[in-house]
């Protein structure tokens, strides 16, 4: 039975996949998956050389105050006459990059915590895990509201405060396969056999950690861009003038009315980030299905 | 013109993807008549019931005709269809415990036969059925959950559902394959009982004979042999046929003359072993000694929960005893550490039920083949390392097999072929397989029971937990019966 | 059951403590003198130092951490959250007289989210494969990829002004819920619909529905008798484990539509950096959270005998 408070299925489903190293072969043969990696690889190409092809994105131009799209402004400009498509492409930079590094912090922070925790047990794992369903019982947005509250409104700030919230689900995946890990008939017979426990550490548990939970941060990729983007449109993330998506759309309400196309360029990256993530996850998890394993 | 039970004409079955289940069967069934279909996996059992069921996806391409009751089923509308399952078609499925929703009561299920079709049970209809059915207090045990009853229960009670209406025919499709042996004669008696016309699949050959009249025996989607149970059996003409007889009764083992040398390799003195559960404390073994000597197959069985897979781990060194001691060359097994004090790295080897998951998926196989010989202190290069474990496919017949290969492009057969190579390739002293073969065809069970007596002639003692115990007592030279954490020695048959 | 029930609360318990302790860290880190920013909230010209030792005194402020934590935690257990550090007024009052407004809008988007998310679901397991599928899944991807915030512009100034349905400043009655309902709830059912889908055609493949079949009944009856209600703990399971972005979502949909709730407060509060006020939001979230979760558990319980006998 799954308590509520301390289970986390999205996870869980993602279980069975990341065994095996043919993952990447088989998500390319997937439909869906086939679009998503697409999508992905589009997206970290807007935001490597996106704002290399365009011009300044913070300078201010107030003489081409909101223009619609045309040749010279792919996505039109916006209240302060800035160019939307470089605006984008920087927002691509600083979304992307600020939720890599999320992901990045949360995995390694989950691994060891998790892993600690399984092959601690005791006390160790007690307290830990203790700790774990805490962090898992206080709805994630509230909670990073709350840090961004303590430390000021900022960019940096409310990275760190997903970083700091964020890494519980991925602990519990992580203790759960270590503290699995000795039941494994595999590993017993590596046992028998005379492998040492550093041994079956590194070959048999780590690999199989370790790959889970890069597969299971990717997945969150897209929910993270989302969050961060939607407290900065409340204006607790990025400040003006920082070109970040959720913050171009807030500045674009007040003018929505004369100049909707606002919200093109920002509206559609946060889609197709979205998108991408959802089809690799989904796609990951056809590949689960059992036709496909024995 | 008769009204047969069930006449099959020249049916060929061909799925979406090109694969051809059936070609041109024919077969009938009359009253009273018992059909037995054996055949190994994918031979098309299975999409026969299916097709009778109306049960094939609707891609499949049916050419051919199948008549039940003189009604052809391959010509009439899905509705009517409809109408005949549960009514003029009865269907038994293989596992009992997975026929029931587990969210609704026994007596639902029982139900469903009449509300399928939007009628009522007649009143006390359910409860004079489960008491024929030699269900004690039927009224109140139909409200509980399928959960509380026993597989031998719930096999009574969807046999029941599937014959409430008087079939015409009667399909059983594996309806023993979950059940031990005594339950299983029981099962199949009281379908002989309740059913007027029967096709029974089973891969059961022994089955087949006590409970059926003929028995056609299937292979790539025809039918090889045809003929009366005892004939098939007693004078098969199909070289399938001779396979799946042989298979099934495995020959038994030629006696040996020098067993008086052998010499004792592990002695055990009163070793029990509980558990704490929810419902308090179950003593898995009570105080048992025994003597283990090289060279021989020993087998270990019992009912399930008797006990026998906590005295295999005993003696294998993989749990330790709650009390009593267990020598092995002269020194406990176990000293103060929790790690076993045994005489040599892996002196004692697995081999586990499910293949599967005895071998680490991300390893590719010359590396899970050859660890337990790195381990035992030989060195070998990576290259060295995939020779070898060629090798080794190669000596069972598995050289086609690339051991760059991962477990998960492997069948079930061929993952406990390595995995029980893997036990063996490093010369453990004693192998503890804990039901070895449950999950494989029949020849594959044959080649791993091959393989562990193999094991036991070169001068290893082989300790193998089955519950197929008519398999193990052909090639194990001790038995030892557990019931209820209780051991009894005796010597295997020969 | 029953000793499923403890277990739940006893988790419940612990996760609010827990909770407790983790706001108490953020109150105590955050930067300013809480007794000098209550004085000047409410509304004093010049303070002095006296004034402000005085309030320390009263507020506990001056007693060492852990007596402090105790207070606290007395605090909260006596439903006494602290003064405002922007208004000087009682947390508890300022959030009391907000949060109708915000049950409200939770209440409405989680009915509309079940509502929507049993129709599609249903409808795209029923037709699996084929038309009414295909459009349910296009629906829920659709508005699973959207932002709740994109879509709450774009509905605010298309519909609302554009067309003049609705209204623009919502009041926070259940007349103008609506459109705030709607912006928070389709991007959850979507994602619920999708997971009903999944779980109605594993359902689907288990082997008591060909038992079923065998007996003849029609494809309805089955979906509905067997396979719906199979279906249902993983999907009423994903519905508690979401609430959480329900709750995490209020914030952001309340200040688009200026719907006067304790999420729109709080974000303002995060704005004027006002703890007491902050941390009152989260412990009313892990609040609501907890029995939440605990209904989902006691749901699944009733649904699946075979968890009461634990």
């Amino acid at each position: 039975m799954t308590n509520l408070l301390t289970s986390s299925p999205r996870l869980d489903a993602v279980t069975a996949v990341a065994t095996g190293g043919r993952l990447w072969r088989r998500l390319l043969r997937h439909g869906g998956g086939r679009v998503g990696v697409a999508l992905a690889f589009i997206l970290a190409l807007a935001a490597l050389i996106g704002p290399w092809l365009t011009t300044d994105p913070d300078v201010p131009d107030y003489t081409n105050k909101l223009q619609p799209p045309s040749g010279g402004h792919l996505l039109g400009t916006d209240l302060a006459g800035r160019d939307l498509l470089a605006r984008t492409f920087a927002g691509a930079r600083m979304s992307l990059g600020a939720a890599l590094l999320v992901m990045a912090i949360v995995t390694i922070v989950g691994l060891v915590v998790g892993v600690v925790a399984g092959s601690a047990g005791g006390v160790i794992d007690t307290v830990l895990t203790r700790v774990m369903d805490v962090l898992l019982g206080i709805p994630g947005l509230v909670l990073t509201l709350a840090i961004v509250g303590v430390l000021g409104p900022s960019f940096f700030n409310l990275v760190f405060a997903m970083a700091v919230t964020g890494w519980a689900g991925l602990a519990k995946v992580a203790r759960a396969h270590t503290r699995g890990a000795g039941q494994r008939p595999d590993v017993i017979a590596a046992r028998m056999a005379g492998a040492g426990p550093i041994r079956i550490a590194f070959g048999h548990v780590l690999p199989g950690v370790v790959s889970l939970l890069v597969v299971a941060a990717t997945l969150r990729l897209g929910d993270t861009v989302v969050a961060l983007a939607g407290l900065s449109f409340l204006g607790l993330g990025a400040q003006p003038p920082t070109a970040e998506w959720g913050r171009m759309l807030s500045d674009a309400r007040e003018t929505l009315s004369v100049a909707p196309f606002q919200i093109i360029g920002p509206g559609v990256a946060l889609m197709l980030t979205v998108l991408a993530s959802t089809l690799i996850a989904d796609a990951l998890r056809d590949l689960d299905e059992p036709e496909n394993r024995r | 013109m008769s009204r047969r039970p069930l006449t099959i004409e020249n049916l060929s079955v061909t799925y979406r993807n090109g694969f051809r289940a059936i070609t041109e069967l024919s077969l009938t069934i009359d009253h009273e008549e018992r059909l037995a279909v054996v055949g190994a996996s994918g031979s098309g059992k299975t999409t026969l019931v299916r097709a009778i069921m109306g049960l094939l996806p609707r891609t499949a391409v049916v050419t051919g005709r199948i008549l039940v009751d003189n009604t052809d089923l391959t010509t009439i509308s899905r509705r009517e269809r409809r109408l005949l399952n549960g009514r003029t078609i009865g269907y038994v499925s293989q596992d009992p415990f997975s026929a029931f929703d587990p969210l609704r009561r026994v007596r639902h299920h029982i139900h469903e036969a009449w509300s399928a079709h939007g009628a009522a049970a007649p009143p006390d209809g359910i409860n004079a059925g489960l008491a024929r059915m030699g269900i004690p207090d039927p009224a109140r045990r139909s409200r509980q959950w399928p959960h509380q009853w026993s597989g031998g229960m719930l096999q009574r009670a969807t046999t029941l559902a599937a014959t409430v209406h008087d079939p015409v025919l009667t399909l059983a499709d594996e309806p023993t394959s979950a059940l031990d042996t005594e339950l299983a004669d029981d099962a199949l008696d009281l379908l002989r009982r309740t059913c007027s016309a029967l096709l029974l699949v089973t891969h059961d050959l022994a089955l087949a004979g006590r409970h059926t009249d003929r028995i056609a025996v299937f292979h790539d989607g025809k039918i090889v042999e045809h003929a009366g149970s005892e004939c098939v059996l007693e004078h098969p003409r199909h070289e399938i046929t001779r396979a799946l007889i042989r298979a099934a009764r495995p020959l038994p083992r030629p006696a040996r003359t020098d067993r008086t040398s052998a010499e004792v390799i592990l002695r055990a003195e009163n070793i029990t072993k509980s558990y704490s559960t929810r419902h308090g404390v179950v003593t898995a073994v009570h105080p048992t000694s025994l003597e283990i000597r090289a060279g021989e197959v020993i087998g270990v069985v019992g009912p399930s929960g008797s006990g026998k897979s906590t005295l295999l781990r005993l003696l294998a060194g993989m749990e330790r005893p709650d009390s009593g001691e267990i020598v092995v060359d002269g020194r406990p097994m176990w000293g103060a550490a929790s790690r076993t004090n045994l005489p040599r790295k892996g002196f004692a080897m697995p081999v586990f039920q499910d293949p599967v998951g005895s071998l680490d998926p991300r390893w590719p196989l010359w590396r899970s083949l050859t660890e337990p010989l790195v381990l035992a202190g030989v060195r070998l290069s990576k290259q060295q390392r995939r020779e070898h474990a060629s090798e080794a496919l190669a000596s069972l017949d598995m050289s086609e097999i690339d051991a760059d290969r991962l477990p998960g492009t492997l069948s079930v057969g061929q993952c406990q072929r390595v995995a029980v190579l893997r036990g063996l390739i490093a010369g453990p002293a004693l192998i503890a397989a804990d039901e070895p073969t449950a999950s494989l065809d029949v020849e594959v069970a044959t080649a791993v029971s091959n393989l562990l007596r193999a094991a036991a002639d070169a001068g290893a003692v082989v300790l193998v937990v089955s519950h197929d115990e008519a398999r193990v007592r052909a090639y194990a030279d001790h038995i030892l019966t557990v019931r209820e954490g209780i051991v009894a020695a005796s010597e295997a048959k020969q | 059951m029953i000793r499923l029930v403890v277990r739940s609360l006893a988790q419940a318990v612990v996760t609010l403590l827990g909770g407790a302790v983790i706001t108490f860290v953020m109150l105590s880190a955050s930067p300013g003198d809480p007794a000098e920013r209550i004085l000047t909230a409410r509304g004093q010209e010049s303070i002095t130092w006296l004034q402000i030792e005085a309030l320390r005194s009263e507020l506990g402020l001056d007693r060492p951490l852990p007596v402090q934590l105790l207070n606290y935690l007395g605090g909260l257990a006596t439903g006494d959250l602290g003064a405002s550090w922007s208004t000087g007024r009682p947390v508890v009052d300022e959030l009391a007289t907000r949060l109708p407004a915000t049950l409200r809008l939770t209440v409405a988007s989680l009915a509309l989210a079940v509502g929507f998310s049993l129709i599609l679901g249903l409808v795209a397991a029923a037709g699996a494969g084929r038309f009414p599928d295909h459009v349910s899944r296009t629906l829920s991807m659709f508005f699973l990829v959207v932002p709740s915030f994109l879509l709450g512009i774009v509905i605010l100034d298309v519909v609302v002004v554009g067309f003049g349905v609705g209204v623009v400043i919502s009041d926070g009655s259940w007349s103008t819920v609506l459109f705030p309902a709607l912006t928070l709830a389709l991007a959850s059912a979507a994602s619920w619909s999708r997971v009903l889908r999944a779980s109605l055609l594993g359902a689907r493949s288990a082997p008591f529905l060909t038992v079923s079949r065998a007996r003849g009944t029609t494809n309805v009856r089955r979906l509905l008798v067997h396979e719906l209600p199979n279906a249902l703990p993983p999907f009423v399971t994903i519905i508690g484990l979401e609430i959480a972005f329900l709750l995490g979502g209020a914030p952001i949909v309340e200040s688009i539509y200026s719907w006067p709730g304790v999420g729109r407060f709080t974000v303002q509060a995060v704005g004027t950096r006002d703890m007491p006020v902050i941390v009152g939001f989260v412990m009313i979230s892990i609040t609501l959270f907890v029995i939440a979760s605990l209904a989902v558990d006691l749901f699944n319980a009733v649904i699946d005998p075979r968890l009461r006998r634990r």
